[in-house]
Formats: C-alpha cells, structure tokens, sequence
C-alpha cells in the first residue's frame, strides 16, 4: 500500500508504490522505482500532478527489495523474466537507460 | 547452385587481411623485434596513427590524454593491445562505405560492435581475465559475418532484416530461414581465411550460445552476455530490437559480482560515447 501525494512533495529516494502512468495510460515508470530528480522532471514535463510512494518513502537496499522489483515496463522489451539476480541487475540497468533516453513511449 | 551456395561463392572474393595487421603480426613473432619498430610500423599510415592515439588516450583504456607517441602508446598498453586497436580500426575502415539497407548501416553494426568490445572488455577485467587485452577486438570481431553479408549478399540481407522485423524474431533466426546458415558461419569464413587466432575464431562462432571450449570459455561467455548488455543499452543497431535471454549456463561460468551493471552503468556509457566519437566521427 502507498500514499498518495503532490508532485511538489516528491523527494529524491523516495520510492514509488505503482507504476507512474501519462495521460495516454503509457508507463513512465514503474512502480518499486527509487526516485532520482530526472524522475522529477520526467513526471512534471507530464504534467503528473500526484504520486503514489510507499509508505516508509526511503529507498530499499535488501535483497528482498530487489527480488520484488517490478519490471512490468519493460515486457515490451525483454520477451523473457529475470531468473537470478544477474539478470535482475540487468533489467535495473535497462530501466536506468530507458529513463535515461525516455523511450518508454517507443516501438520496442 | 542453391541461394546459399552462390552467396558463398561471392564471400570467396572476400579481401585479404588488413596488410598492416599482418606486418605488425609477422613483426610481434620476431622476438628481437624492438618498439621502435613497432611504432615505425603503425606510424607508416599517419591517419591510422592518428587515431590510434586517439583510442589510447581514451579513458576506456585508462589514460586521460596522457600518451602522446606511438611508443609511449606501445609501452603503456602492450604491443598486443595496440596490434588489435589498429586491427580494429582498419576492419572498421575497410567495410564502412556499404549501402544502407532497410534500417541497417555498417556504421549501426559498428556501433554495436564497438559497445560489445567495450563490455566485454569490463568483463574481462571484473573476471580477472589475464588476457584481457583480446575481449575488446572479440567484440569488435562478434558479428562480422553481417557486416560480410550486407556487403556481398546486399540484396538478399535486405529480404532478411525484413524477415526479421515482420516476424519479430532475431536476425539470426531470419538469416537461417532465408540463408539457410547465419552470420557466425559467414564470419567463421573470414576468420579462417584470414587465419586469425582460435580464440576470435570460437567467438564469431559461438557468441549466440556463449559455450565454447576450455581455452576460449571465458572471451565467448563474456562476448555471449556483452552482446545482450549492448542490445539492452541500445548500443548501435545489431539488426533486430529483441533482447535474447542469455544462456543460464553462462552465469555460472562467468560469475559476475554482484550489481555488475547497476554498479557500472555510468561508464559503460560514457565509454561507449567517447569511443564511438573517437572512432566512428571522422
């Protein structure tokens, strides 16, 4: 369960409880993601006006954090599921790109 | 004389080995050769030198603007080192005039190559690989059997990136429908032609399976999980936007430490930017 805020209450390192939706219901970003201030920018751009963040809204660093990560963004991408944690470190790492180049919109 | 076998035929034109390759190839197995003559070698062609330089000076090789000859390069990096970034770049310069098919370029290929070498090169050093100095030139070298078959079976790779795209399957997978064989056993001709050493050859071969022999398990497991990696970074354009799932076996031969990629993100990057700069932008 989340709690829903305001944008201008977003801080960095806090963790969002849903995925981040635009008003085309595309993915910006997904849910159990550690806020960084290009997310910030990412969702004003989108003119998002309220986030959904976990309650203890500080980052998680325990594996258990890790296994739960929601890479449902990404199933347009990757045609398979992360089976150890190797590949879960390389589905973080396809998240952090795609934030990076926004492309969460594109094709594949 | 089937589809297959005439575009073999047409691969049997395939040009000789880069003669600069060769020369310092013949020269490292002197043993009294000197690295003055090493570097008179590599500074015969001054646009090659130049760019060598260039790729030495590099942080992805560990020196900020520190190495101003081909001697001081020689000496900080290693005769071997230098040999493949000079092989490197005269492959990348003898077939980068292609024509551009369907959404595919040499240039595109080359930069996805170019993001393997990278990769595999920083598993090869987080893997205490002690001949590292090979993993950049096996990316390099992975996937050169496409960039042979953009050049001699242009037409028909057209129907083959097509294939792929329709049918939303790798390039591989179109290239043995179409073909009936795939770009590693077009690459694997070269490699033999041009007598390259066992280790390039099992990893143009091998690389979509990542398994390999004793002797060239780990540069093949590395280049397997380096390609992936540059597909997920979108790293240049392999010819297909899949991300294959890796061979789970190779996990195991490679071992990773833990956040590999999280941890290292930020380099990749930049790595991938400044080298392609330095060696794609004219």
């Amino acid at each position: 369960m989340g709690k829903t805020i305001h944008i201008d209450s977003l801080q960095i390192g806090m963790v969002l409880a849903e995925p981040v939706k635009n008003k085309f219901n595309q993915v910006l970003c997904s849910g159990n993601l550690t806020i960084e201030d290009k997310h910030i920018k990412l969702f004003k751009t989108w003119g998002i006006q309220s986030i959904s963040v976990t309650e203890t809204d500080t980052a998680n660093s325990d594996s258990e954090a890790v296994i739960n990560e929601d890479f449902s963004g990404l199933k347009k991408f990757f045609s398979w599921e992360p089976r150890n944690e190797a590949e879960i470190d390389l589905f973080k790492m396809a998240q952090k790109r795609y934030n990076d180049l926004n492309i969460w919109d594109a094709k594949k | 004389m089937t589809l297959s076998e005439k575009i073999i035929n047409r691969i049997n034109n395939i040009p000789t080995l880069p003669t600069i390759y060769e020369t310092l190839s013949n020269a490292l197995n002197d043993p009294k050769v000197s690295n003055q003559k090493i570097a008179q070698i590599i500074s015969s062609d001054q646009s090659s030198a130049f760019k060598v330089l260039k790729v030495a000076n590099s942080p992805f090789f560990g020196f900020r603007g520190g190495v101003d000859t081909i001697s001081q390069a020689i000496m900080y990096l290693g005769t071997t080192e230098i040999r493949n970034i000079v092989f490197s770049l005269s492959i990348m310069k003898m077939f980068s005039k292609e024509k551009k098919i369907a959404g595919l370029s040499p240039i595109e290929l080359w930069a996805h190559s170019i993001g393997v070498g990278i990769l595999t090169r920083s598993i090869g050093k987080v893997i205490a690989e002690p001949k590292v100095e090979n993993y950049f030139l096996a990316g390099i070298l992975h996937d050169i059997g496409k960039i042979l078959l953009l050049q001699f079976a242009h037409e028909e790779y057209n129907e083959v990136i097509e294939y792929a795209e329709k049918n939303n399957c790798l390039i591989l997978q179109a290239e043995q429908q179409i073909f009936g064989f795939d770009h590693s056993r077009i690459g694997y001709l070269l490699a033999e032609k041009w007598r390259l050493p066992q280790v390039l050859k099992d990893v143009i071969l091998y690389h979509s399976t990542g398994i390999s022999n004793d002797s060239s398990r780990n540069i093949v497991a590395a280049v397997h999980i380096a390609d992936i990696s540059a597909r997920v970074l979108k790293f240049g354009f392999a010819g297909d936007n899949l991300i294959p799932e890796p061979n789970i076996k190779v996990w195991e031969q490679i071992n990773l430490p833990q956040s590999f990629f999280t941890t290292n993100y930020d380099k990749f990057i930049d790595d991938y930017n400044q080298t392609v700069q330095t060696i794609l932008v004219d």
